[in-house]
């Protein structure tokens, strides 16, 4: 665990975190909504600008437009963490499209919200990747299960065949999450602790970070068959 | 997106699953038919005097490389035009043409084929095989200079004239090799000779001709579609804010009505080309569209995989359930927001309706209402399904429909 600690104690020491977006009306509409709960200490609009003022700014946690001028928000998290890794982002985004969204978290975000999320939603998120846990909307729980469904036969193998399905526990915390279930309420349900629920879900976030099975997900397959 | 224009895809050799060179395989895919089947017809051909060895190399030459374009939508294809995203996987199969090596043994191959072909309808004297292959070089040549368009201007000349002589040179040739036949034969086998010549020669500028003719409709069908994005933009979105405006002091008709809009730009910039209606995802995101628009209340919709919907079937009721929890959460709950998650999984369909509302005690529900007793749980157990409604007073209310609806 780093220095940030839990969600709970993060508060004693508020997050700094660069917006990373082209419209400058979402950006100011999210430092309003931001403002009191974290420290917003940089804007970018552009990728190279993002990487500048990233590198410069050192904060905890960026919120990454996903669709960006320059090579979109993947290129970002690229030229960052080649020299910064432990920089966190949270990728933010309108577009709905599933290889985009699941581009960023292969690209090394560590989750991912609609642009529609409530202010509320949007800090807890960002505290929740300041301390290092992954957060996965229902949507992008929606994705990943579509992701990793069928069976793995026939797919490229990453090596090590774990990574290319999900545990049983794994498919239960992303359905509820799926349905709408905070990670408390995914954790009362299962009869786990928040903890453990963490931890299953960065697991997942690692198997979609490095398994080679989303390449022929489901979504990706059936929008070549023109 | 019934009215969105579509490009027919042109003839593409796929990179993977070609034998040679795809040709086979790009026909299937275009003609609907098996790869079996095209090749086998490739064969036959081949064996009935060459021509499918002939057809093949043609094919080989004037199909560029490369796997059909997927068709995306309009927000995704703008996107990647702009860098705002890195491009997929996918673009990597933008058309390119085969390597020089490739086209070379292409030409070589329909050179022999040419002559196995002219052979065996003809009939020459032996002679008169190697004055044509002195032609199916020049001809090459000069093909070879019609495909890529960066070369300089003397280079052209130069190939051209290179071309042009060699193939007249095997013409003459072959003519003397004819020698012994009558004078006018000569002279229309000589005319004859010269024409063909002429057509190999001009060949590779018409078919570059009729390509930059399928440039031109492309592109002006690329312009219909950004007439087609105006209209629907004056359509919609600057109808949506002109009534915003004439609202402003309603806060819960100005949510409405720009999360309907923004509903519909979405649908319209990111989602696949939709699928039919009778399939369970539209369905459901119609019903919670529907239910957002009367009451007001967003719904998160998250469908994993598909499946058919048939009317009056076990999905259709799972469906139709759904849409009444949606509408009973939106209207007794007071929730700001409902989850509606579905899975198509194992011949299975299931459907979580959930809301964090005021919720309610199930025990305490008169017999007589109709709601949740008739129209969610017995719809659905009737298609032999189950649905189960958990509510506490205070901690909102999950529904869960569960039926059968085959695989898909």
């Amino acid at each position: 665990m780093s220095d940030l600690g839990s969600p709970a104690t993060a508060s004693s020491r508020r997050t700094s975190v660069v917006v990373v977006d082209d419209h400058a009306v979402f950006r100011s509409g999210v430092r309003a909504e931001l403002a009191g709960a974290v420290d917003v200490v940089g804007e970018a609009a552009d990728v190279d600008e993002a990487v500048s003022v990233i590198t410069q700014r050192n904060p905890d946690v960026v919120l990454l437009d996903v669709h960006l001028p320059g090579g979109g928000g993947v290129e970002v998290l690229r030229q960052v963490h080649e020299h910064r890794p432990e920089i966190r982002f949270l990728a933010l985004s309108v577009s709905d499209a599933a290889d985009d969204v699941v581009g960023v978290i292969r690209g090394g975000a560590r989750g991912y919200v609609t642009k529609t999320v409530t202010g509320a939603e949007l800090v807890e998120a960002i505290t929740r990747v300041a301390a290092g846990d992954a957060v996965f909307s229902p949507r992008l729980a929606g994705f990943v299960l579509d992701a990793f469904a069928g069976q793995p036969q026939a797919m490229p193998t990453s090596g090590d065949p774990d990574l290319d399905r999900l545990s049983p526990r794994e498919r239960e915390v992303l359905r509820l999450i799926a349905r709408g279930y905070t990670y408390r309420e995914v954790a009362t349900e299962l009869v786990l602790s928040v903890k453990t629920i963490e931890t299953h879900v960065s697991s997942v976030l690692r198997k979609l970070q490095l398994s080679n099975r989303n390449e022929l997900t489901r979504w990706a397959a059936a929008r070549r068959l023109v | 997106m019934s009215d969105a224009i579509r490009i027919p895809p042109r003839l593409r050799r796929p990179r993977h699953g070609r034998v040679v060179a795809g040709v086979c395989a790009g026909l299937a895919g275009q003609l609907g038919v098996s790869v079996g089947a095209v090749r086998a017809t490739f064969v036959l051909l081949a064996l009935l005097g060459g021509l499918g060895v002939v057809l093949y190399a043609a094919l080989w030459i004037t199909t560029p490389v490369g796997e059909p374009d997927p068709a995306r939508p309009p927000g995704i294809e703008a996107a990647t035009r702009q860098g705002l995203r890195s491009a997929g996987p996918e673009s990597a199969s933008e058309p390119a043409r085969s390597t020089t090596p490739g086209l070379l043994v292409a030409l070589a191959v329909l050179g022999i084929g040419a002559m196995m072909l002219i052979d065996r309808v003809v009939s020459t004297p032996g002679g008169a095989v190697w004055p044509l292959a002195v032609v199916a070089v020049g001809a090459a040549v000069v093909w070879r200079q019609a495909e890529s368009r960066e070369l300089s201007q003397a280079a052209v000349v130069a190939r051209v004239v290179v071309g042009t002589c060699t193939v007249a040179l095997g013409l003459v040739l072959f003519l003397a090799g004819q020698g012994e036949l009558g004078v006018l034969v000569d002279a229309l086998v000589a005319v004859a000779v010269v024409l063909a010549g002429v057509a190999v020669v001009t060949g590779p500028w018409l078919l570059r001709l009729v390509r930059d003719l399928q440039a031109e409709r492309a592109e002006r069908v690329r312009s219909q579609a950004r007439a087609d994005i105006s209209a629907h933009l004056h359509d919609s979105v600057l109808q949506t804010l002109a009534v915003i405006q004439r609202q402003a002091d309603d806060p819960e008709t100005v949510a409405r009505l720009a999360r309907r809009q923004e509903r519909d730009l979405r649908r319209w910039l990111y989602d696949e080309p939709a699928s039919s209606d009778d399939r369970v995802r539209a369905a459901l995101e119609k019903a919670a569209a529907d239910v957002e628009d009367a009451f007001g209340t967003p719904v998160e919709v998250v469908v994993v995989a598909d499946a058919d919907l048939v009317a009056g079937g076990p999905a259709d009721a799972v469906v139709l359930a759904a849409r009444e929890a949606l509408t009973n959460a939106a209207k007794h709950s007071g929730a700001e927001r409902i989850d509606l998650f579905a899975e198509i999984d194992d011949g299975y369909l299931e459907v979580f309706v959930r809301d964090r509302g005021a919720g309610f005690d199930p025990s305490a529900v008169a017999e007589d209402r109709r709601g949740v007793r008739g129209s969610i749980v017995e719809r659905v157990q009737r298609h032999g399904g189950t649905a189960s409604v958990t509510s506490e007073p205070g901690s909102g209310t999950e529904v869960h429909l569960r039926a059968a609806v085959g695989r898909s």
